[in-house]
């Protein structure tokens, strides 16, 4: 079975390029190329492709966007999105915009053909060459940031000391201690003493007592 | 150019005509009714009523507007020689249509009308066959007609002049603007760093302690979100004095008053507060023109007793010579301020239009090339077999290497677009804006980043965070090309107005005929217009260090502070046990 290609980036050589590596993998054919978000709508109508590869920058409007609206109204439909921007927050975009994979424009062609292989495959999952390194990019800082002020605090606290004593072990003034934990207490999501002090056990940023 | 923007709304021209009308009208009808023959001049009167109120006939046709005037004129210079008799009384209304005229249309208009009055006067005379002779009633009316002449082209005259000054009115704010601008051009040429905010507020502090002695001092002025944000701090590195303007606080309640403020008390809850009825502060707001944009706050510990029993007014006197002198830098500071972030929008704009460019032009070039090389590597592939059989040395594997440098190269282009999109905002701060570049350069790498923030909860200028992150930016690029480093260190500790920023590898240093000479100018500039010490130079046992600090950062560790942020960060960076946010990417 052939699967059916429609090609979205407002780059005709980039269009150009990708129609050559669909053309020499035999298992796909391009059956329309599109320039713009309104085109590639019209398009998709047309022609209802299996896959389509859009590039997040168009001139009339964000490839992210292209992708959600594809995907609202066709849960089987294969979305590749491309990319020129690097960070993770594209790659994470395409994710929750319902992409099937994401390949940024330095890889070589061949990646776009096997993403789109993929999505063909299983529209609804999703597959990015950097995805495990950027999961734990995320995932690591997610976790609570917490400046050295912050942990000095948080260890007096630990100890059972009040604001007006941590203010003086740390010579700084009561308003700013209140800030710093009330700061605190935002990053580790929780609203009183007891609560911080569970989850930065829990995280392992102060010892727990039976250590 | 007030006065006369003034005029032109007083002297609204169409309300002053009406008002000359009746006023010549009620004239005219008190010269009627003394008249000999009342009757019949009142007659005539009331024929004036209508000339007026023929011009106030509505048209949209210019001409015929323009020509209304003459025809009330006319009608009045019927009037006085309608037969029987003259009734020389009511010369004076000629003057009305004239002044309108003139006033509201113009010279041409203004002649014509009283150039037609004066042939409706005589060649009537002559028909209406009045008994008085024509000598007598041509002197008596050649006043009155030469009389609405002069007032007409007086009129004219005013017209012309409110017209001109309404011009020049915006011609005169352009030349103010230009002239502004032109200053400003000399100036920024002048100083390496244009006009630098932080510097005239250090300025100011220095000068007012011969005016007012303090112990501790700041300029403040107000960020978005309505925090004050410190430009400068004297006699303390850091103030420990509530920020945020609420209603309840020293220095909200002086933001409210929007004029000096003394208070016996100190601005914060100092922990050296052992005698607070011997504090005292002097809060001066920075003004421009009505509108407060910021503070300058003064404490002192050590009140004259005599202070404390005198009335207010007398220390109130006491304040005015500093009053003005803030006030005569407030506008400089200001300007300062302005022509920072003027500066940093026209940059942040090029910046974005640069990341376009490369994004829409080169680099899709770059990687469509990469697309053409990977059809060749397809077909090389097909054909190896051929060549190697022919002796060739296989071309698959050189075009293998040249796509390899190609997507190396727009690698580096989506790095370039990255690094010129990502800025500073109101939202995001510099600690933030850092750790995603951080996080967004180390993806690929082979060496670990260890960053660590300490960001107070309140920020740097926005202008100031931009020089940040853009040094931060171009040593950790120079340590990603060109260190060959396995760890990178990004340090930032923000405590406004200080901030203290280090990137550290342990690559192998900056050897000679390294080519980002043009990278450590461009961060020396940076730093300069922040008022910034930077310091490159080699790591021990090897690599490099980038080290920025705003403010005094260093010498005001108090405490325990100094012990755990002292100068050797190197040490210190090792005492940071790993945690999980100091570790990213491989």
């Amino acid at each position: 079975m052939v699967a059916t290609v429609l090609l979205v980036d407002d780059h005709e050589l980039i269009r150009q390029g990708l129609r050559r590596a669909f053309e020499r993998a035999e298992d796909f054919s391009v059956v329309a190329e599109a320039g713009s978000v309104a085109e590639a709508v019209a398009l998709a109508k047309q022609h209802q492709p299996d896959v389509v590869v859009v590039d997040v920058r168009l001139p009339d409007g964000n490839g992210l966007d292209l992708a959600r609206a594809l995907r609202d109204q066709n849960d089987e439909i294969g979305i590749v999105v491309l990319t020129m921007y690097a960070g993770d927050e594209q790659l994470f975009g395409a994710l929750e915009a319902g992409a099937s994979a994401f390949v940024a424009k330095d890889a070589p062609a061949e990646d776009v053909v096997s993403a789109a292989r993929h999505a063909v495959v299983s529209p609804r999952s999703f597959s990015a060459s950097d995805l495990a390194e950027a999961m734990r990019r995320r995932l690591t800082p997610s976790g609570p940031q917490l400046s050295p002020r912050e942990r000095e605090v948080l260890q007096l606290l630990a100890d059972g000391l009040g604001v007006a004593a941590i203010a003086r072990q740390l010579y700084i003034s009561e308003s700013t201690t209140k800030t710093h934990i009330s700061k605190l207490y935002e990053k580790l999501g929780a609203a009183n003493r007891a609560q911080a002090l569970m989850s930065a056990m829990r995280l392992r940023l102060i010892k727990s007592p039976e250590q | 150019m007030k006065s006369g923007r003034r005029w032109a709304r007083l002297a609204e021209p169409r309300a002053l005509a009406f008002a000359v009308r009746l006023g010549l009208l009620g004239f005219c009808f008190v010269v009627a009714a003394l008249d000999a023959h009342p009757r019949r001049t009142v007659a005539g009167a009331l024929v004036l009523v209508v000339a007026a109120g023929v011009a106030y006939i509505p048209s949209n046709n210019v001409v015929v507007r323009r020509l209304l005037p003459t025809l009330e004129a006319c009608i009045a210079a019927g009037a006085v020689i309608a037969p029987p008799s003259d009734r020389t009384g009511l010369l004076p209304y000629l003057l009305a249509p004239a002044f309108a005229a003139g006033l509201i249309y113009g010279l041409v208009p203004a002649v014509t009308a009283t150039g037609m009055a004066a042939f409706v006067l005589l060649t009537g005379h002559l028909v209406a066959k009045n008994p008085t002779a024509l000598h007598t009633f041509a002197a008596n009316s050649s006043q009155w007609v030469l009389l609405a002449l002069a007032v007409g082209l007086l009129a004219a005259w005013i017209r012309r002049l409110a017209a001109a000054s309404a011009g020049s009115d915006q011609n005169r704010s352009y030349e103010d603007a230009y002239e502004l601008l032109s200053q400003l051009r000399t100036v920024s040429r002048q100083l390496v760093g244009g006009l630098d905010p932080v510097s005239l507020a250090q300025g100011l502090l220095q000068t007012l302690r011969t005016q007012l002695p303090y112990e501790r001092g700041a300029v403040f002025v107000r960020a978005e979100g309505g925090r004050l944000l410190p430009l400068a701090l004297e006699g303390a590195s850091f103030v420990d004095w509530d920020t945020s303007l609420a209603d309840d606080t020293p220095l909200g309640k002086a933001w409210l008053t929007a004029g000096p403020t003394l208070a016996s008390e100190p601005l914060g809850d100092s922990p050296t507060a052992s005698d607070p009825t011997r504090f005292g502060h002097t809060v001066l707001p920075l003004r421009m023109g009505s509108r407060t944009f910021g503070l300058v706050a003064l404490e002192t510990g050590q009140r004259p007793p005599s202070y404390r029993t005198g009335p207010a007014s007398s220390e109130l006197r006491l304040v005015e010579p500093a009053m003005r002198l803030v006030d005569e830098t407030a506008l400089r500071l200001e300007t300062a301020l302005l022509f920072g972030e003027v500066r940093s929008i026209a940059t942040s704009e090029e910046r974005r239009r640069l990341a376009r460019e490369i994004h829409d032009g080169i680099a899709q070039e770059l990687a469509s090339l990469g697309y053409a090389v990977d059809d060749l590597v397809a077909e090389a592939s097909e054909d190896s077999q051929d060549q190697a059989r022919a002796g060739h040395p296989p071309m698959a594997d050189v075009l293998r290497k040249l796509r390899g440098e190609i997507t190396r190269m727009v690698g580096e282009l989506r790095l370039s677009i990255f690094d010129l999109r990502s800025e500073v905002q109101a939202q995001v701060a510099l600690g933030t804006a850092l750790a995603d570049y951080v996080r967004a350069v180390s993806a690929g790498t082979t060496f670990s980043v260890h960053l660590v923030l300490d960001e107070s909860p309140d920020r740097l200028p926005i202008a100031a965070e931009t020089e940040l992150l853009r040094i931060a930016q171009e040593a950790i690029t120079n340590a990603r090309k060109h260190a060959a480093a396995e760890h990178l260190w990004v340090t930032l500790r923000v405590e406004p107005p200080t901030a203290h920023l280090r990137i550290e590898d342990d690559g192998r240093g900056m050897g000679t005929g390294r080519h980002d000479s043009f990278g450590l100018e461009v961060m020396r500039e940076r730093a300069d217009r922040l008022g910034a010490d930077l310091t490159i130079g080699s790591r021990e046992p090897h690599g490099t260090f980038v080290d920025v600090r705003v403010g005094e950062f260093s010498a005001n560790e108090t405490g325990n502070e100094a012990t755990s942020a002292g100068n050797d960060e190197i040490d210190d960076l090792d005492d940071v046990p790993v945690r999980p946010d100091s570790r990213s990417a491989r």
